[in-house]
């Protein structure tokens, strides 16, 4: 029986690898997105995975939307929370609003859309998280505070879910890329990527299709006793 | 130094200087008192002459912190057998290389400037091949040069001037500048529709209320001239000619509006007035009152809510600093920010160091960074602290939009539009001649046989032994002098 996926933030770089790595391997794939329209009818269009638009920081519309996915996909059985935005601010420049918004974008939707899925996973007891985090949650990089502060929160958010749900054999990770070639990635200096490479044993960049391959294994039953992981997908810092 | 016995003068050091009558370069002076620093020199047969180089003595003795280490060219063309400025090849006692290389194209011109630093006899028009070995042999002794000025005479009535864009679109050039009076663009709208296809950034004359009195062109086509420029699309650079008692009153407001008008126009020059060439050396007004940097600051600052005054510049440290003054502004919603205020002065020295312009090199990015954590810090010294990081913050998450980031072409437009350059120049004319300041001097002319003489020297000196400016100057390509 094949498996039924929402991805959320499918329009960005990472999102879209994700979804058509998913529908590779022959599952539902069902995916958020807020703004990037375009990007996510052109993705649904190429991979026949179903798009959904909702503004995941409003725990109405996530209400809906999940149970719009539900209508069409029947179930879910894995989540991947990778929605999330980045501001390219020095901390002297960050204004309350700009920290509200980036902890909202990442860990206020990680928490509405996992609320609503993760009924129904322990109500069967079973089901798949992946949470979408960064180096920058574990690392020193010139990334912004807010941004990194954010990515630090999916870190907590992964283990302590993960103790709570273990008992309905529900498993929690994260994934935690390094610089990658496209996405938030492209908001990076010129300087700092070339720090990055420098220091990096893999001596290049990530591509989004690499990190989508981890979230695959992390998904599926291969990972059935990896739980309450973040796993670094760096190429070695 | 040394101060005079009632201690009222003192003199900073020995140089060569020249008669204002009859040209003869005679034994001067650079002399600071109370009212201003001069150039004080005799002439055997005209008697002594002074000339103001800067009318406040606290900034000129300011101007060591400016004066970096120079770039030594390589190649010198001459001895310096006769000493400076006899020998300019360059010789070997010049010590800086060309910021801005200047070539004249021709001696044509289409108007009659009153103030014009050229002699236009209608005499020759260098072929492109000319012009190609001349950059070349500049390019032999230094590699890259962050600007080449063409001008003239009138550079685009030059009948091969777009092919000689064309050649100059290398990339050891930083920018190729066409010096213009406008009256072309004012009119020919195949020319434009070239140029915009071309890599150049437009010096468009543009002297406000000044222009008929400066120029003999109305400030009408002036204004036509850079408005169609604008529409085109055009990188456009307006210069102002400022000179007292003419458009003095209104420099601040002209260069205010110039910088919040269009992202065409990147940068602003006002150039001060100098009494030489054919014309220039006969326009009225006494050198001795000329309008010199430290006074065209105030000037600037009165017409312009006070963005554009002294605290907003600082001395160019590429020429003699006497020379110049540069101010970085950011241009937000019509608004003004002047950047240097924000900086840390030997900071920006040593980013600009031996160059015109700031290179999209990432230095800039960290002055601006430094900026940002220095207005954080000390918001009792920013009274609009807050104000002034919203706009940095505003700048920023427009270039970085969140979830789809500019491609890096499109970054560079945005800083392009709201990061402006003012400069103030001012050339030397045979009142304010000085051999040791020129010695500095990193504006310079190419000449056909390869040489390279600083643009003062050339202005005021060399041009009378350019056989070219001879009296007896054969006509060239069958043009009528
Ligand atoms: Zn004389």
């Amino acid at each position: 029986m094949s498996r039924s996926v929402l991805v959320t933030g499918g329009s960005g770089a990472l999102g879209g690898a994700i979804v058509r790595r998913l529908r590779r391997d022959g599952d539902d794939v069902a995916f958020t997105f807020r703004t990037g329209r375009e990007a996510a009818e052109a993705l649904a269009a190429a991979t026949g995975a179903h798009a959904f638009a909702a503004d995941l920081t409003d725990a109405a519309q996530v209400r809906r939307m999940v149970g719009e996915v539900r209508g069409r996909l029947g179930r879910i059985d894995a989540l991947v929370n990778n929605a999330g935005s980045a501001q390219a601010l020095p901390f002297a420049l960050i204004e309350e609003r700009d920290w509200d918004e980036v902890l909202a974008a990442n860990l206020k939707t990680m928490f509405l859309v996992t609320r609503e899925v993760a009924r129904e996973m322990v109500a069967r007891k079973g089901g798949a998280i992946v949470n979408i985090g960064s180096l920058a949650g574990h690392r020193a990089f010139e990334v912004p505070v807010h941004w990194a502060t954010a990515k630090a929160g999916v870190t907590g958010f992964t283990l302590a879910l993960a103790q709570e749900f273990g008992r309905f054999h529900i498993r929690v990770n994260a994934v935690a890329p390094g610089l990658l070639d496209d996405g938030v990635g492209r908001m990076v200096p010129e300087r700092a990527a070339a720090d990055f490479v420098a220091h990096c044993a893999g001596g290049r960049r990530g591509t989004t299709a690499e990190v989508a391959d981890v979230v695959a294994f992390l998904l599926g039953d291969d990972a059935r006793y990896v739980n309450a992981q973040c796993l670094c997908v760096d190429g070695g810092i | 130094m040394s101060l005079d016995p009632s201690g009222a003068q003192r003199t900073y050091y020995e140089t060569v200087s020249m008669c204002p009558t009859c040209s003869e370069l005679v034994p001067g002076r650079v002399v600071g008192r109370p009212d201003g620093v001069f150039v004080a020199r005799e002439c055997p047969a005209h008697g002594p002459f002074e000339g103001l180089v800067c009318s406040d003595t606290a900034w000129f003795e300011g101007l060591g912190r400016f004066d970096v280490e120079p770039v030594r060219p390589g190649h010198p063309r001459a001895t310096a057998a006769a000493g400076c400025p006899r020998d300019c090849g360059l010789c070997p006692e010049h010590r800086q290389i060309a910021g801005t290389a200047a070539i004249e194209i021709s001696n044509r011109c289409d108007a009659d400037c009153p103030v014009c630093l050229a002699d236009n006899r209608g005499t020759f028009e260098l072929p492109v091949d000319e012009v190609r070995a001349m950059v070349d042999s500049l390019l032999a002794a230094q590699g890259f040069v962050d600007a080449l000025t063409l001008s003239g005479g009138e550079p685009t009535m030059h009948p091969d001037i777009l092919e000689i864009l064309a050649a100059l679109d290398r990339p050891e050039i930083g920018r190729v500048v066409l010096d213009t009076n406008g009256l072309r663009i004012a009119e020919d709208d195949r020319f434009l529709d070239a140029l915009a296809r071309r890599r150049v950034m437009v010096s468009l004359h543009y002297d406000g209320s000044g222009a008929r009195r400066l120029r003999g062109v109305s400030a009408e086509v002036q204004e036509r001239a850079l408005a169609r420029l604008l529409r085109w699309g055009i990188p456009t650079a307006p210069l102002v000619l400022a000179v007292r008692d003419v458009n003095d009153g209104e420099l601040g407001t002209i260069v205010a509006s110039l910088l919040t008008r269009s992202p065409a126009i990147q940068s602003v020059v006002v150039s001060l007035m100098a009494y030489t060439g054919a014309n220039g050396s006969r326009f009225p007004g006494d050198p001795r009152r000329r309008l010199t940097i430290p006074a065209a600051l105030e000037l600037l600052d009165g017409g312009s809510a006070g963005n554009l005054g002294r605290r907003a510049f600082i001395p160019l440290p590429m020429p003699n600093p006497v020379c110049a003054a540069i101010g970085y502004f950011l241009v937000m919603d019509r608004e003004l920010t002047p950047l240097i205020p924000l900086a840390d002065v030997d900071d920006v020295v040593h980013y600009l160091r031996n160059m015109n312009f700031a290179r999209d090199d990432g230095g800039l990015e960290r002055l601006l960074r430094d900026g940002v954590d220095r207005v954080y810090a000390h918001p009792e010294a920013y009274p609009d602290s807050e104000r002034l990081l919203r706009k940095f913050r505003d700048l920023l998450c427009t270039l970085f939009p969140q979830g789809r980031p500019l491609e890096a072409d499109r970054r560079r437009a945005v800083v392009e539009e709201r990061v402006k350059v003012v400069y103030l120049i001012q050339f030397m004319d045979p009142w304010t001649f000085d051999s040791v300041r020129l010695s500095k001097c990193s504006c310079q002319h190419l000449m056909p046989d390869g040489r390279i003489v600083p643009s003062c020297a050339y202005y005021s000196y060399h041009r009378r032994l350019d056989p070219r400016f001879a009296p007896a100057a054969a006509p060239a390509r069958g043009e009528g002098a």
